[in-house]
Formats: C-alpha cells, structure tokens, sequence
C-alpha cells in the first residue's frame, strides 16, 4: 500500500515535469501546428543552464535558465521555423530534429560534457506525509508550478488580448492578420513559452537527478502526455502528464524499472488506438 | 517550345532506357572496381555507404513514395538482427536463410507497425511509428537478456558455403551486392502499377480508392515489404559490425535514416543513394577536418563529436529550407541544362 501510495505520489510529479513540456509542445501544436521533437533539447539545455549558475540558488538560476531558453525559442522560430509555416509535418518534424542536434551539439561545445548538479528549490528534500509515504519536495514544487502555468496559460489564451490573437492566428493566420494581428510575432511568443516551460522542467530535473544534455530523451514522455490529454487542451497536457507519470510509476514499482519508458509509450499507443483526440481534444476532422 | 515538350515523352522514352542501362552499367563497374584502387579505410566508407542505402531506399519507399511517415526504422533492424541471430544459432543456418528468415519476421512485423496507418494519418501516425520503436526495443531487450545475455548477440566471422568472406574487401562485395539487390527491387516497383498505387495513396488516399486501388492493402504492403528489407538488412549489418545489442537501435539512429532520404530527396532511389552517402560522408569529413587542425587551440575542431552533431543539424535544416527536393534535386536541375544548352535553346 505503501508502496503505491509513493508510486502515485512521485509518478504525479514526474508527470507534472512531463506537463510541462507537453505543455509548451500543445501552445506550438495549437498555434502552428508543428509538431516539435526539440523540447527534449530545449528542457535539457535549460537543465544545463540553470546547474551551471546553480551558486546562485536555484530560483534564480531556474529563472535565468528560464530567460535564456525562451530566447533560444523565440530565435529559433525567428530564423528556422516561421518558413515551414503550411508546409504539413515532415518539414516542421525535421527541421525541429535537427534544431535538437544543433542544440545538443552546441550545448556541448559551450557548457561541456560533465554532469552538473542543482540544489533544491526549498531546503527540505522531502515531504514525510501519513501513512509511511514520502514525496521529493522538487518533485512538489514542480507538481505546484506545473499546476500554476497551465492556469496561466488557460487564463492568458481566454482573457488576454495575445491569447485571443494566438488562438486567431491558430484558426487561420491570414483572416488574423486581416483583423490586425501579427502571426509571425505571435508564434514567436508561443515559441518562448514553449521554451520557457522546458527550461523550467529542466531545471526541476536537474536538482532532482542531474543535468547533463543527455537527459534531453526524458522528455519522450511529453509525447505521450500530449497525445493522452489531447493535442489542443492545455489542461488535457498537464493531466495527461499526470496520467503517463503515474503510470510509468507504478510500472517502475511493481514490474520493474526497464518497464518504465516502454509503459508509457503502451499508453500512447493505446490512447492513439482507441482516442486519438484523447481525453479533452478535439476530435480532427479532415475532408477527404 | 509548346511543340517540344508535347513531343517530349514520346522521343524521351527510348532514350531515357538508354541512358538507364549505361547508368546501371557504369554502376556496376564503379561497386565492382571501387575496392581495388581505393585504401582500405575507403572501403569501410563505402561499405557502410552501400549498408546505409540499403537501409534507406525501402524507407524512401514507404515515406517518400507511399507517404507513410515513420521513426520505427531502427526498431525493424533489431527485428531483422534478432531473428536472424537466433536462427543462426539455433539451427545454425547460412546467411542467405537467417537473412530469409529476418526478412519474414520483419514483414510480420511490419505488417503490425503498419496496422494504425489505417486509422491513423500525419502526426498521430508518426507517434504510433514512436511508440512501436521503444515498444520493439525493450521487447528485443527482453529477448537479448533470455537468449543471448546482456553484452547482445555475437555475429562469427562470415561464412557462406564454407567460404569466408569476413574481409573488410569481401564484406564490401556481399553488402554491394544485397545493396544492387534491394536497388533493383524498388526500381522495378516504382516503375510498376503498385508503384503507381503508392504515389496516388500518399497524393489522395479517397481519390486512389475511386480509381479502384485498395487504399488499405497498399497501405500494409507496402508497410511489409519494407519492414521486410530493412529488417533483412539489420541480420547483414549486424554481421558487418560483430555483434548486435539493444543500445544501438536508438532512436537517433532511426533519425539518422530519415536524414538520409531527405537530404537525397524524398521518393528517389538515386535520392536514397546520394543521401547514404552524404550523411555517411559527413563524420568521415569531420573527422578529417578536426584530425588535420583540432590540436591544442584548434577552437570548436577539438570537439569534432559535438562538431558532428551541430553541423547534421544544420544540414537537415538548410535542406528542408533551403533544397527540398534534396540532392537528387540538384542532379536533376543539373542534367537539365546540359540537356538545354546540348539542344540549343
């Protein structure tokens, strides 16, 4: 009992992480409608980034790094992605595999190799709780934050002027940009988000294991939250992060480790099999 | 001008036939004499080359012609490797029956991979082709774990007949060889009426289906047949590199093959051809570079691992943006004009 009890408790944090990042992947999904292999990259580099200035305690650090790879988003919509706008998904796909090479490769010139250690957000490492459980406290805070950005941003795409111009530019850019908003500098904005959010999952990361640009292949599991939650909910991203992470979890405890990844990738293939427009998607109807 | 070209398929035929057998003539010579006056080390290129296409062409066809995209590559070598490892040395048959066998479990697989192709199209088909990758891998884990331990299947020196053909230079023949094999192959069907039906599957499965084609069994044969070829061509790589264990089949290197086709050109077997060696080329040359002047103080060449990483990136991006149709696309622009100014105009 035990046991499941801390399988729930850590596979919703984990899945909080891979929120996250599926996250971020939706606002790209929803607004431009590529799909983005580079969030693994771009949670990694944050990662990275945020150890590297770990003397500065973590907040500040997951800040900077949060900052920083927002920057790398925003540049690479700016230079590689606003010319594959319409053209379907191999071009978005690829091109977005190979920005996670240049990134890694890069990552490695600039930061080197090594792996780099992060404190932790607060002082205590975990949270003794009733009945014999116990949770990382990263692994709360990043339950917290990951609960607290999809509010935001639910908040942000209904209330706020960007938001409405994004979910516009979404339906169709060009009618947008007739009733004056600017696709271009709104993709832009979902890029940094994107960014942003995988910094911030990264940085949690590395104070909870260690940041090295390897750990870049943990963000798969965004894929599978994605399609879980439904590829244009953001509430359906973060839920559907909490399910694949629970999931992976509780695979982890009572079938074993190496059971992990492949669980989640059967939840993937079972929702794509069963509901494909998951939990609180849109069903996609295509004219044939 | 109006004239020439409505004259132009009529008189293009005949010649184009021509021009095919000097070229698979000229082919033919090139794989057959490349051993002899080049260094070993070429050979190893050109071999892995020469694997490399093999591998590629038949995702060329399912991606490129039939517009089937997938990441499961990787995992149908593993399948091919396995199968072929196990009948190896369960029955201890020769190569040609363990690349048989490899290449029926793969089709049976493929055929399964393939399956949510029906339901399925674009990013959601892309992701069942991911999940199938980690879900084959750790299934081919447990295999590796049960039946061959945990260092992976060790391949014996080749033999075939009591021949031994382990050489970096006969290996290099026996690749080719399959190579050509896997090569004509898909020529002939993309020049045939399943050909046809791939390419009207991927323009417009509905249109395709009102022409009388069946939109699904093209789907799951082509899926197969693929799988196939690729998973017979993971028994042969795995006996290139000795041994064949579940960390090589990453996900990278199912990316590595889809670079390979997209810098060649999408739906081209000479696109396959010119992309295996491009992308086989790019570390040799990396190499080289930061051989020759990444010392001390040689800057990024001392990275030439991360070098090789930051400059595949770069290439995928500039040709995606830059020359979608690939390389092949350049010969293509390139023959003509030799073609124009041959003419006069």
């Amino acid at each position: 009992m035990t046991d499941f009890l801390n399988a729930l408790l850590s596979g919703a944090g984990f899945g909080a992480l891979y929120g996250l990042v599926a996250l971020g992947l939706v606002v790209i999904f929803k607004s431009t409608g590529i799909l983005n292999f580079s969030g693994g990259a771009l949670m990694a580099v944050g990662g990275v980034v945020a150890a590297g200035l770990g003397a500065q305690g973590f907040w500040i650090a997951a800040g900077i790094a949060v900052v920083a790879v927002a920057g790398v988003g925003a540049v690479a919509n700016l230079t590689v992605m606003r010319p594959l706008l319409g053209r379907g998904l191999f071009p978005g796909v690829m091109v977005t595999i190979g920005l996670t090479s240049v990134i890694e490769g890069s990552s490695g010139i600039l930061f080197g190799r090594q792996p780099r250690f992060l404190a932790d957000p607060i002082g205590v490492p975990t949270f003794q709780l009733p009945f014999g459980t116990s949770m990382s406290s990263t692994l709360a805070v990043a339950f917290g934050l990951s609960a607290a950005a999809t509010a935001l941003l639910a908040v942000a795409f209904r209330r706020t002027s960007v938001g409405l111009q994004l979910r516009a530019a979404a339906v169709r850019p060009e009618v947008a940009a007739m009733f004056g908003a600017n696709p271009g500098r709104i993709f832009t904005y979902a890029w940094a988000v994107a960014g942003g959010l995988a910094a911030l999952a990264g940085a949690l990361l590395a104070s909870l294991t260690v940041a090295d640009i390897s750990i870049a292949a943990f963000a798969l599991r965004a894929f599978a939250a994605m399609i879980v939650g439904g590829v244009d909910s953001l509430g359906g991203a973060f839920l559907g992060g909490i399910l694949v992470g629970v999931t992976e979890l509780l695979a982890g405890t009572y079938l074993g480790d190496d059971f992990r990844l492949p669980s989640t990738m059967v939840v993937l293939m079972v929702f794509l099999m069963v509901r494909p427009q998951g939990l609180f998607g849109t069903p996609e109807v295509v004219r044939p | 001008m109006t004239q020439s070209t409505s004259l132009a398929p009529p008189l293009a035929r005949p010649r184009a036939a021509g021009r095919r057998t000097v070229l698979a003539a000229l082919a033919v010579a090139i794989i057959a004499v490349l051993p002899l006056v080049v260094s070993p080390y070429w050979t190893t290129v050109a071999t892995n080359a020469a694997l490399a296409f093999a591998i590629a062409a038949p995702l060329n066809l399912l991606t490129g012609n039939a517009g089937q995209f997938s990441l499961g590559n990787a995992a149908f070598l593993v399948v091919g490797a396995y199968t072929g490892a196990y009948v190896t040395f369960t029955f201890d048959l020769e190569l040609p029956i363990a690349m048989l066998a490899a290449a029926a479990a793969g089709a049976l697989v493929g055929l399964i991979v393939g399956l949510p192709s029906l339901r399925l199209r674009g990013a959601y088909l892309l992701m069942s082709t991911l999940a199938a990758h980690y879900i084959l891998v750790f299934a081919a884990l447990k295999f590796q774990t049960s039946q061959f331990g945990a260092a992976g299947a060790i391949f014996p020196p080749l033999r075939i007949a009591g021949v031994d053909l382990s050489g970096e230079r006969s290996m290099y023949f026996v690749i080719a060889v399959f190579a050509a094999l896997i090569g004509l192959i898909i020529a002939n069907i993309m020049r045939s009426g399943h050909g046809r039906a791939l390419e009207a599957v991927k323009a417009r499965d509905v249109a395709a289906a009102a022409c009388g084609i069946s939109v699904a069994r093209a789907k799951l044969w082509v899926w197969s047949l693929t799988s196939a070829m690729i998973a017979a061509a993971g028994v042969l790589q795995a006996y290139y590199l000795g041994s064949a264990s579940v960390e090589y089949y990453t996900l990278n290197l199912a990316i590595t093959y889809v670079a390979m086709i997209l810098v060649g050109g999408l739906g081209s077997l000479g696109g396959s051809l010119l992309g295996a060696c491009f992308v086989t080329l790019v570390p040799v040359g990396v190499n080289h570079l930061s051989d020759a002047y990444g010392g001390e103080g040689g800057g990024i060449l001392a990275y030439p691992h991360e070098l090789q990483t930051v400059i595949y990136g770069l290439i995928i991006i500039a040709f995606v943006l830059l020359k979608p149709d690939g390389l092949i696309g350049l010969v293509r622009s390139a023959t003509d004009r030799v073609v124009r100014v041959r003419q006069g105009r």
